[in-house]
């Protein structure tokens, strides 16, 4: 038997060898985060947004004519699949082969609107980021529903499941 | 020599591989998306806004946690540190399901069912969606198979020199 053989010395040896492998592991992850920082400080945004309303209105526009507006649904891929506004893209953070899946749609979009789960969500701030300033959208066809899913949800907007595009 | 498992003992090592495995792969569906995991927890809520250091608690919590399991998972697979091991994963399972129940009193989470234990939302458990009553049971399960095979002292291994 591998020393120590007392329970608290174990749980001692026990945690320190998973939180060094867990750091090392972390650092080496492809994603992995960055221990120091806060992930859910609400960052500032001069994106413009859309109301309930508005979003109402695009999302009966989208199905009836499925015209330029392009919607972006940021959030994880398994809530996505569980029910997501139909005819949405999933661009999940972190996931740049979904980005560019959506990139021809986003290019000829003459509005773009995203959301993410609602409440204190930011992904949809960082994902109207990445496409101004790395992919090249136009800042002014960007638009972010801030309410979110569980306001759409709660309010009985439509929705699908499963893998829509 | 250690007495050799008789009776109905016989299968606890091959249990404890298949606990361990259950483990090992729940970390791992965690791991492979560190930062799915960490807004898991962020949902919860009740790490919100603490730090160690200049790091939050929650990020010690998204690196640390798949780690504990799958290394935890492991080590009570290969009979390591054994009680040990078993300890922190029932503490945190414990943790965690007190957590869930907590959360699934919260109607928001699934307005379609009245009934907290009918209600079905992603636990940040690594495997979607959940239905209340299924994980608290499938937990129940757990938590006992980890006293029974890994925090209880082993006769057959007490008997080793």
């Amino acid at each position: 038997m591998i020393p120590p053989r007392s329970l608290p010395l174990q749980m001692l040896a026990v945690a320190a060898t998973a939180l060094a492998l867990a750091f090392a592991a972390n650092s080496l992850h492809p994603q992995g985060l960055e221990s120091s920082r806060d992930y859910f400080a609400k960052p500032q945004h001069s994106f413009q947004t859309v109301t309930m309303e508005e979003f109402t209105d695009f999302v009966t526009y989208l199905e009836d004519e499925a015209g330029d507006i392009v919607y972006l649904d940021a959030r994880r891929s398994g809530q996505y699949q569980t029910g997501h506004v139909p005819g949405s893209w999933n661009v999940p953070r972190n996931d740049p082969a979904a980005l560019e899946a959506a990139l021809g749609a986003l290019q000829v979009a003459a509005y773009v609107v995203i959301y993410c789960q609602g409440g204190h969500c930011e992904d949809s701030i960082f994902l109207a980021e990445d496409l101004v300033y790395r992919h090249g959208i136009d800042f002014s066809i960007v638009h972010i529903f801030e309410p979110g899913w569980e306001a759409w949800q709660k309010q009985g907007g439509a929705e699908r499941a499963g893998a829509d595009r | 020599m250690s007495a050799r498992p008789t009776g109905w003992n016989l299968p606890r090592p091959l249990l404890r591989v298949a606990l361990g495995a259950v483990f090992v792969g729940y970390g791992w569906l965690k791991f492979h998306d560190p930062y799915a995991y960490l807004k898991s927890v962020h949902e919860y809520g009740v790490l919100d806004g603490l730090k160690l250091g200049s790091m939050p608690v929650e990020n010690l919590a998204a690196i640390g946690v798949p780690a504990l399991e799958i290394i935890g998972g492991l080590l009570l697979a290969l009979g390591i540190w054994r009680r040990g091991a078993a300890a922190w994963l029932a503490l945190f399972l414990a943790a965690f399901t007190a957590m869930v129940f907590w959360r699934s009193l919260d109607p928001t989470v699934d307005p379609e069912h009245a009934q907290w234990w009918l209600r079905a939302f992603d636990c940040g458990c690594g495997t979607g969606k959940v239905i209340v009553w299924q994980k608290l049971t499938m937990n129940a399960v757990l938590l006992t198979a980890l006293v029974l095979l890994g925090l209880r002292r082993d006769p057959e291994l007490q008997a080793a020199p």
